[in-house]
């Protein structure tokens, strides 16, 4: 058994003639946080994709606890443990902030889903608690955020993939999402792989770090590293 | 009171009262049973049709196909039972007209379920139109563009001094019957989920839910009840042929939801006791029905999306507005 929770080896992907990942290799261990970093069109969210089976591999692997995941249709990878927060808020406007969690819970056995996840999940977020009954559409964008994120927990995951959560949120939100899926990794050990365009919040909440550029990894590297790096500040810092 | 029986309570006495209908019109009005049985059987079959829609609509399947389903029903009832002799028990001619309906759902489903809903009402469309062709062409098994003659009516029907009385209860215990199946099933885990797909499917497949399992599911379940009405409906007629389903009647169960408004199962119930009720004096307008057709669909989806169901609310805030600018002048 490797020590590999996850491990992508030289993936190669794309949309029709695009090509948006060209010979991707990565691996996470158990209980770590990783991020992606990079401009628009790098490849940070293809890479989710493919795991998530969203996006067909074109050549290469993608193990996940020593299981060849690539292939898989998506509605098959949640239940293994992988569970994605994908980007722009998805949630079900038109349901209750109770119902999305609901559906977030279903591949797990009625035993699981009865075991007090729902709870942890509002103790997590007292202000999903709160808004059990609401209309999820009518909810500010930060929680609706929550909610994706909650929702993503419901299925009791080992890895959790999110894309780009600070997206049209107010900084003070985005801290507050990050420091409880920070919460999350630690309490729970779930590992984290996070896309993350803001590239100080990217390098603040992780671990480690992996730059990509047009769907190559051009740098890697701890977080604290990565962050003292020539092109890192240069780039994606705008610092002098 | 519960509320959780407060609609079983409401179904039944709505139910007990439609029940009463017969022998009080009868008491009453004797003369006009005939004709209040014949738009009543109509009816309540519609409401059962266009609460099927209903369902399918939740996961986003807009269909403009359900004439077929209620055809293949029809047919398969007629040719067993009539044509060939097949089957000596009616009922059990309505039960293969729905599970052929529900085969047919089922391949053509797994086929397109997945396409847009532009795409989806076009390939349901195409499908029922095919039938007809088909239909016409074969003396055998179809009975070409005659159909099938003869059709009898189901066993205990003839408990009743007129046929029309039995066939009124018989559609009344249809009405109910889906009604209670399509409540069940919108109050479940799998109702949940069919609601979902119409919201946002990729979630739903995030959620690790096979979309394309549950919309074929809810596609076969809702053309399964369909079939089944087409059988009785072909026992009501005693004889269908080719042109007796029509474009009309899947665009119809559209707009059952439409003008009753697609929100809650109210709304297909509404719109089928409206539009058919309408159609009755429709049908004397000809050709202009299309233009009364046409303006009825203009004016929902522009002016009232929401449907009838949605009007007290619609009202109650333009009201509200009112009230709130007279206080700002006032102040």
């Amino acid at each position: 058994m490797s020590l590999a929770l996850l491990e992508i080896k030289d993936v190669k992907a794309g949309y029709g003639a695009a090509v948006a990942l060209q010979g991707i290799s990565l691996s996470l261990r158990q209980g770590e946080r990783v991020s992606l970093l990079g401009a628009n069109g790098a490849g940070k969210s293809s890479i989710v994709n493919v795991i998530s089976g969203l996006l067909p591999i074109r050549s290469g692997e993608v193990w996940f606890q020593d299981e060849r995941i690539d292939g898989r249709p998506a509605h098959r990878i949640v239940g293994l443990g992988i569970s994605q927060v994908p980007e722009g808020r998805l949630i079900f406007p038109k349901m209750s902030v109770w119902e999305n969690l609901e559906l977030g819970a279903t591949v797990l056995d009625e035993a699981e889903q009865k075991s007090g996840l729902l709870e942890q999940v509002f103790e997590l977020f007292p202000r999903l608690a709160e808004r059990r009954k609401q209309m999820a559409g009518t909810m500010s964008g930060g929680e609706q955020q929550m909610l994706a994120v909650g929702r993503a927990l419901m299925s009791r995951p080992k890895l959790i993939l999110s894309d780009e959560i600070s997206m049209g949120l107010a900084p003070v939100v985005v801290r507050d999402i990050y420091d409880t899926l920070l919460r999350i990794n630690q309490e729970w050990g779930v590992t984290l792989l996070m896309v993350e365009q803001e590239a100080k919040l990217a390098l603040e909440v992780a671990d480690s770090c992996h730059l990509l550029e047009s769907g190559r990894i051009v740098a890697s590297g701890p977080a604290d590293e990565m962050a003292r790096s020539e092109l890192v500040r240069k780039v994606y810092l705008a610092e002098d | 009171m519960n509320s959780k029986l407060a609609p079983y309570l409401t179904a039944l006495v709505v139910m007990a009262a439609l029940a009463l209908l017969p022998p009080l019109t009868k008491l009453i009005a004797p003369a006009q049973w005939e004709l209040t049985a014949h738009i009543g059987i109509k009816v309540l079959l519609n409401v059962g049709f266009g609460l099927c829609l209903w369902l399918m609509l939740q996961a986003g399947e807009l269909s403009l196909g359900q004439s077929g389903f209620i055809t293949i029903g029809a047919y398969t009832t007629g040719i067993l039972v009539a044509k060939y002799k097949l089957i000596s028990v009616v009922w059990l001619g309505y039960l293969a007209g729905a599970l052929a309906a529900t085969v047919i759902a089922l391949l053509l489903g797994y086929l397109i379920v997945h396409l847009r809903r532009i795409f989806f009402l076009l390939v349901t469309w195409s499908f029922a139109e095919m039938l007809h062709p088909v239909l016409t062409s074969f003396e055998h098994p179809f009975g070409g563009a005659m159909g099938i003659i003869d059709i009898p009516a189901p066993e205990g029907l003839g408990l009743f001094a007129e046929s029309w009385t039995g066939y009124y209860y018989l559609a009344l215990i249809y009405a109910f019957v889906v009604l209670w199946l399509i409540w069940r099933i919108a109050g479940s885990k799998v109702g949940l989920i069919t609601k979902s797909i119409g919201q946002n499917d990729t979630l739903v497949t995030f959620c690790g839910l096979y979309v394309r399992k549950y919309k074929v599911m809810v596609f076969a379940l809702g053309c399964f009840i369909t079939g089944v009405g087409g059988g009785i409906l072909a026992s009501y007629l005693t004889a269908i042929s080719p042109e007796t389903f029509t474009f009309f009647t899947s665009l119809d169960i559209i707009m059952f939801n439409l003008i009753g408004g697609m929100g809650t199962m109210a709304g297909p119930i509404v719109g089928a006791v409206i539009l058919t009720g309408l159609n009755e004096y429709l049908f004397a307008a000809g050709y202009w029905r299309m233009v009364v057709y046409g303006l009825i669909i203009i004016f929902f989806i522009t002016l009232l999306p929401g449907g009838m169901v949605s009007l007290p609310a619609v009202i109650r805030k333009k009201l509200g507005r009112k009230s709130s600018k007279q206080e700002v002048s006032l102040g």
